[in-house]
C-alpha cells in the first residue's frame, strides 16, 4: 500500500511525518537559541551605536548650518535603534518563551557542532578565504595567491584527498605566518599594517617565492595523492588550479584594463613583459 | 502612442543592426542560462559579476548584457529542476515538483520545451505591464513629495520582511532596519557629517552597493555549495526539445492568470521570482478540476507552466518599481540598479526627464533578451546539459575568485575587498539562522532614500508629521503599513476574527 503523491508506504511516510515534527520541535528550539544569542549580540552592538549617534549634532551649529533636531544627522539612525531595539526586545521574548537562552554560555552551541564535518568544512572555508583576501592578496602576487586558494579548495572538496584538511590547514597557516614575517621584516615602514599594498617593493619577490613554493609543493602533492584515486580528476583539477586563474588574471589585465591589486608581482610582471614588450599588443 | 511604437521600433532596429549587441545579448543570455542551470549559482550573484565585466562598456550595451543575463538565469534554473530535480535557482523550486517526475517518465525535452516557451511568453506578459504601468506610475510618482518617498521606502522593508523571512516574521524586519541602518555609514547628504566612519576616509562615501551586494549574495553561495552534497548526473539524452505550442494553447488561462501573479509578485520589494513561482504554482493547483490536481506532483504541465511563466513574468514586475520609482522589486533587480547607478543612470520618477525614451530602451532590450533566451534554450540545451555534468566542487572556488575580482575590479579600491568578505560571512551565520538577506539588500538600497526624505519633508513641516495626513497617498502608505504590521501578532488576527464572526452575526440577524 503506498501513498501516491510521495511513492512511499503510508506507515514509513507517518513515521516520517512524525519524525519530521520531532525534528521540526528540535529545530524550532535551536533556531530560538540561535536567536537568543544573536539578539544579545545585537543588542550589545547597538547599545554601543547608540553612545555614537548621541554624539551627533543634534541642534547647535554644525558646517555653518543652523541645526534643529529634525535636520539632525542623528535623526534617521535614532529612529532605526528604536525601531532595532523594540524588534530585538520582541524576537528576545519569543526566544525565551521556548528556551532560547539555554546554551547561552556554551561556546560549542555559538560555533555549531565540532563533531559535524559540515560545520567544519565551513569553519574551514571561511578562514581560507580569510586567508585568501587579508593576507594572501595584499602581499604576493595575485595569480600565485588566487592558485593557491584554489588549490586548497579543490584538494578537500573536488580530490577529497585522505588528511586533505589537516595538510591545507598547514600549508596556508605556515605560508601566512612567512608571508606576515617576512612583511614585517622587509618593510620601510613597519607601522604600515599587512593589509596596506603600497609598501611592497623590498618584499613581494620573497613573498612570490614563499607562495610560489607552496603552490608547487601543493600541486605535486594534489598529483601524487589524487594520482591514486582517478587520474582524469587531477587532470581537470590542474586546469581548474593553474589554467582558470591565468585566463582570469590575463582576460581582467589586458582585455578589461583592469590592473591586479598587486601590479608587480612576480607573475603579472611576466605577462605585462611578454605582451606589451615582446608581442607588441 | 503611435510616436511611441515607432520610437519603440526605431530603438528596436537600431539594437538589432548592431552585430556586437547581438553577440553580447546571446552570449550574456547563453551565460546567464548556465548561471541558473549550475546549482550554486543565482540570477543575483550573475548579474552582480556580470555588472564588475559591464562596469568599461557603454550603458546601453552593458544594459544588454545585465538584462539579457537576469532572463536568461531565471529561465535557467529550470534545467537541473527538471532533470537533477536540484533547482538551479529558488526561482526553480516549484518546477522541479512536475518537471523531474517528466524526467523519470523519459519526457524530459518536451519539459524542458515546455519551461522554454512558458518562460518566453511570461517574459513578455511582464514586459506589456511594464511598458502600460511603468509610464503611469512615473508620472503619478512625480506628484510624490518626501512623505511619500520616506514612507514607501518603509513600506519596501516591511513587505519584503514580511514575505521573505522563512521564519519569524520579526527576523525579516530586523534585518530590513539593520540594511537601512548600514545606508547611514558615510557622510550624510544635508550636512555632509560623517556618520559611523571611524575616521576612515573609504567610508565617507558610504558602503558600495555593488561589492556589499556580492559580498551578501556570493560568499553565503559559495560556503553552502561547497559543503553541501548535492550533484547528481543528468540524464544524457533528453530528446528533441520542441516549443510545445499546443500545450500552451491548452494552458492559456494558466499562462496568463500566473503572468499577472507573477508581476504583482514581482513589483512588490525584494520579494523575488522564488515566491511568484510558488503562488502560482498553489493558485494554479486551486483552480484546477479534481482530475487535473491529481496529476499534481506527478508531471503535470499546468504546474510548470504555471511556475515557469510566473518566475519570469517576475522580471518585468521587479523592473517596474525599480525604474519608475528607484526601489528594486527583487534581488537580481537590486544588483541592476546598483549597475544603473554605475552607469550614470539614477532610477526614479524623473528618468524620462533624465534620460529620454529610457524605458522604450529597457522594453526593446527586455524583448531581444525574451528571444535569446528562447533560441538559446531551444538550440543551446545540449551544451547546457554538458556544463550541468561539471562538478560543483571544481567551479564553485573559481566563482568565489570571481567574486572576489569582481568586488575590487569595480573602483580597484583593496577596501571593497576587506569589506565584502565580513559582509559576506554575516550574511551567511544569519541565513544558518533563517535571517532573510533580501530585505537587508533592499533597506541598503533605499536608506539613503528614506533618511533624505524624512528629513527633507520635515525641514519644510519645520518638523511637523502633521502634511502626512494631508496626502491621501501618504495616508493610503501609513494604513498598509500598520495593517501589515499588526496582521503579523497574534491578537489583531483573533480581533479581526471576533470582527468578522460579529459582522456575519448582525448580517444574519
Amino acid at each position: 500500500m503506498t501513498d501516491n503523491a510521495s511513492g512511499l508506504p503510508i506507515n514509513q511516510n507517518n513515521n516520517d511525518q512524525n519524525n519530521e515534527k520531532g525534528n521540526g520541535k528540535n529545530n524550532e528550539q535551536t533556531y530560538r537559541q540561535y536567536d537568543f544569542k544573536f539578539v544579545i549580540a545585537l543588542l550589545v552592538i547597538l547599545a554601543y551605536i547608540l553612545k555614537l549617534t548621541l554624539s551627533f549634532p543634534m541642534s547647535g551649529s554644525y558646517g555653518g548650518v543652523e541645526n534643529q533636531w529634525y535636520v539632525s544627522p542623528a535623526l534617521f539612525p535614532l529612529i532605526l535603534l528604536t525601531a532595532l531595539f523594540l524588534c530585538c526586545i520582541s524576537l528576545l521574548m519569543s526566544s525565551i518563551k521556548q528556551q532560547g537562552h539555554q546554551h547561552f554560555f556554551s561556546l560549542a552551541h555559538w560555533l555549531g557542532n565540532k563533531d559535524n564535518q559540515q560545520v567544519r568544512d565551513r569553519w574551514l572555508i571561511i578562514g581560507l578565504l580569510i586567508g585568501y583576501v587579508y593576507l594572501l592578496i595584499p602581499a604576493t602576487d595575485f595569480y600565485l595567491a588566487t592558485a593557491v586558494f584554489v588549490c586548497s579548495l579543490t584538494s578537500i572538496f573536488y580530490l577529497q584527498i585522505d588528511q586533505a584538511r589537516r595538510t591545507v590547514i598547514a600549508a596556508n597557516i605556515l605560508l601566512a605566518a612567512t608571508l606576515v614575517t617576512i612583511r614585517s621584516t622587509l618593510n620601510e615602514d613597519p607601522s604600515i599594517s599587512i593589509l596596506d599594498i603600497n609598501d611592497l617593493e623590498n618584499s613581494i619577490l620573497y613573498c612570490d617565492l614563499s607562495t610560489g613554493f607552496t603552490l608547487i609543493s601543493l600541486v605535486i602533492w594534489q598529483v601524487i595523492c589524487g594520482s591514486k584515486i582517478d587520474k582524469p580528476r587531477v587532470m581537470y583539477n590542474l586546469i581548474a588550479v593553474l589554467i582558470v586563474p591565468l585566463i582570469l588574471v590575463m582576460a581582467f589585465s589586458f582585455l578589461l584594463y583592469v590592473p591586479m591589486p598587486v601590479e608587480y608581482g612576480s607573475v603579472i610582471s611576466f605577462l605585462n613583459w611578454l605582451i606589451y614588450e615582446q608581442l607588441g599588443i | 502612442m503611435i510616436e511611441q511604437f515607432s520610437q519603440f521600433f526605431s530603438i528596436l532596429i537600431e539594437l538589432v543592426s548592431t552585430p556586437s549587441n547581438l553577440i553580447v545579448l546571446f552570449v550574456a543570455s547563453f551565460l546567464g542560462i548556465i548561471f541558473g542551470a549550475m546549482p550554486g549559482l543565482t540570477a543575483t550573484l550573475g548579474v552582480a559579476l556580470l555588472t564588475a565585466l559591464t562596469y568599461g562598456l557603454g550603458a546601453d550595451t552593458a544594459l544588454l548584457a545585465l538584462l539579457g543575463l537576469y532572463v536568461g538565469a531565471i529561465y535557467g534554473g529550470s534545467y537541473p529542476a527538471i532533470l537533477i530535480n536540484i533547482p538551479g535557482t529558488p526561482a526553480a523550486a516549484a518546477t522541479a515538483m512536475d518537471g523531474y517526475p517528466l524526467t523519470q517518465k523519459g519526457l524530459a525535452g518536451k519539459a524542458l520545451g515546455l519551461t522554454t516557451t512558458a518562460s518566453f511568453i511570461g517574459t513578455i506578459i511582464g514586459l506589456l505591464f511594464l511598458v502600460t504601468l511603468s509610464p503611469l506610475i512615473a508620472s503619478l510618482a512625480l506628484q510624490f513629495t518626501s512623505w511619500e518617498f520616506f514612507l514607501l521606502a518603509l513600506l519596501g522593508i516591511v513587505l519584503s520582511g514580511s514575505l521573505t523571512s522563512p521564519d519569524l516574521v520579526i527576523k525579516g524586519w530586523i534585518t530590513g532596519l539593520l540594511g537601512l541602518f548600514l545606508a547611514t555609514v558615510g557622510r550624510d547628504a544635508l550636512q555632509f557629517f560623517p556618520r559611523y566612519t571611524f575616521e576612515q576616509p573609504q567610508l565617507d562615501g558610504g558602503l558600495e552597493i555593488v561589492p556589499v551586494l556580492i559580498g551578501a549574495f556570493g560568499i553565503p553561495q559559495v560556503i553552502r555549495a561547497l559543503t553541501t552534497k548535492n550533484q547528481t548526473t543528468p540524464p544524457a539524452f533528453v530528446g528533441n526539445i520542441m516549443p510545445e505550442f499546443k500545450a500552451i494553447k491548452r494552458n492559456i488561462k494558466h499562462i496568463f492568470r500566473s503572468a499577472t501573479i507573477g508581476v504583482g509578485v514581482g513589483a512588490v520589494p525584494g520579494v523575488g521570482e522564488d515566491i511568484a513561482g510558488w503562488v502560482s504554482y498553489s493558485t494554479a493547483k486551486k483552480t484546477s478540476t479534481k482530475a487535473q490536481q491529481a496529476e499534481f506532483g506527478k508531471g503535470s504541465e499546468i504546474a510548470i507552466v504555471s511556475s515557469e511563466t510566473a518566475n519570469n513574468a517576475c522580471v518585468g514586475g521587479a523592473l517596474i518599481p525599480l525604474l519608475t520609482l528607484g526601489i528594486p522589486g527583487s534581488p537580481p533587480a537590486a544588483m541592476l540598479l546598483g549597475a544603473l547607478l554605475l552607469h550614470g543612470i539614477t532610477p526614479g520618477p524623473s528618468i524620462e526627464i533624465d534620460h529620454p525614451n529610457f524605458l522604450l530602451e529597457v522594453t526593446a532590450i527586455m524583448v531581444l533578451a525574451s528571444f535569446a533566451m528562447w533560441a538559446n534554450g531551444l538550440l543551446m540545451a545540449k551544451q547546457v546539459l554538458k556544463v550541468l555534468q561539471l562538478p560543483t566542487a571544481l567551479f564553485i572556488p573559481v566563482v568565489a575568485v570571481l567574486c572576489i575580482l569582481g568586488a575590487y575590479a569595480l573602483n580597484l579600491n583593496m577596501f571593497s575587498l576587506y569589506l565584502m568578505v565580513p559582509i559576506g560571512i554575516i550574511a551567511f551565520v544569519l541565513g544558518e539562522m533563517k535571517f532573510p538577506i533580501s530585505p537587508m539588500v533592499i533597506g541598503l538600497v533605499l536608506g539613503g532614500m528614506a533618511d533624505e526624505s524624512l528629513r527633507r519633508a520635515l525641514l519644510l513641516s519645520e518638523g511637523s508629521f502633521l502634511p502626512i495626513f494631508e496626502r491621501p497617498v501618504a495616508v493610503i502608505l501609513v494604513i498598509v503599513m500598520t495593517l501589515f504590521i499588526l496582521a503579523q501578532f497574534k491578537w489583531f488576527k483573533v480581533l479581526l476574527a471576533r470582527l468578522t464572526r460579529l459582522r456575519v452575526r448582525t448580517n444574519s440577524e
